[in-house]
């Protein structure tokens, strides 16, 4: 489940490293690993995060400070999914590095009791659920702040730059709709908001992205 | 003769993977990032049920992460 969200992570930043100019140009001194260009050669930006963990909320907001200029704060709806994440990610390190038994900092970071014997990760049925839930909720909360600060681009930024001045916006929008619109979501009515990706388009460009 | 160095547990087997091409396949990505998350999640979690969870306790951390 975690490595799905670390995975969710490298594909969304990928993905808007590859439309948008402003990420573009914070990215470029990336490095990229020559076997980049002979496996998954297709994907290329995603390289750039090969050697990034994203089982780590300082590595995530890190990279959605640097490339896109998202700072992770109380006053957007990312911060308190991504510290449910990192106890998570406490859990992980011990499953993934030791077979189950906690590690005394990962303990204390979880503000766990002292303990004279080791402590060990028990994960049943309704744990698995909740853990789900917080992942599907991390990943809802960026999927939608990243939505709005790259719109918001698309509609100010975007046409001022060389590499775009003279294209049609609406086809670029049409590339941001599809890297973050979820078509499971709209099935299961689980967008609060639903429209249409050209009425989308129309209000921000009527609110000026407000 | 008993070799002394071979009493304290069973030894190695010579076993080597046959075709590492089998544990691999190529991925067909074509969904937004965040049905992709949406489809494997619910993979994971349909892989998995309360009764399957409790009778086999070793799986569920394995699912987490």
């Amino acid at each position: 489940m975690i490595s799905l969200t670390e995975n969710y992570f490298r594909e969304i930043l990928a993905g808007i490293i590859s439309i948008c100019p402003k990420a573009k140009q914070k990215s470029a001194s990336k490095s990229l690993n020559l076997a980049t260009a002979w496996i998954g050669f297709g994907e290329m930006e995603k390289g750039a995060f090969e050697n990034t963990s994203f089982s780590d909320p300082k590595t995530v907001k890190k990279s959605l400070s640097e490339l896109i200029g998202v700072n992770v704060s109380n006053s957007n709806q990312i911060s308190t999914p991504l510290d449910e994440f990192g106890k998570l990610c406490e859990l992980r390190h011990a499953i993934v590095h030791s077979a189950g038994l906690l590690a005394g900092k990962n303990a204390v970071k979880l503000e766990l009791p002292n303990s004279r014997n080791s402590v060990k990760i028990k994960v049943g049925y309704s744990e698995l659920q909740e853990a789900a839930e917080v992942c599907t909720s991390l990943v809802c909360a960026v999927n939608i702040e990243l939505f709005i600060n790259i719109s918001t681009k698309w509609l100010n930024e975007w046409p001022r730059t060389p590499a775009y001045r003279d294209q049609n916006v609406n086809a670029l929008f049409k590339k941001v709709w599809e890297l973050f619109y979820s078509i499971f979501d709209e099935r299961n009515g689980l967008i609060s908001d639903s429209l249409t990706q050209i009425k989308t388009r129309n209000q921000i460009v009527r609110t000026n992205a407000a | 003769m008993v070799d002394w160095k071979k009493s304290v547990s069973a030894c190695a087997s010579t076993v080597t993977i046959r075709n590492i091409s089998d544990y691999v396949d190529i991925s067909a990505g074509s969904n937004s990032p965040i049905d992709s998350f949406y489809n494997e999640r619910n993979d994971l979690l349909r892989s998995i049920n309360p009764g399957y969870a409790s009778s086999n306790p070793s799986i569920p951390p394995l699912v987490l992460v």
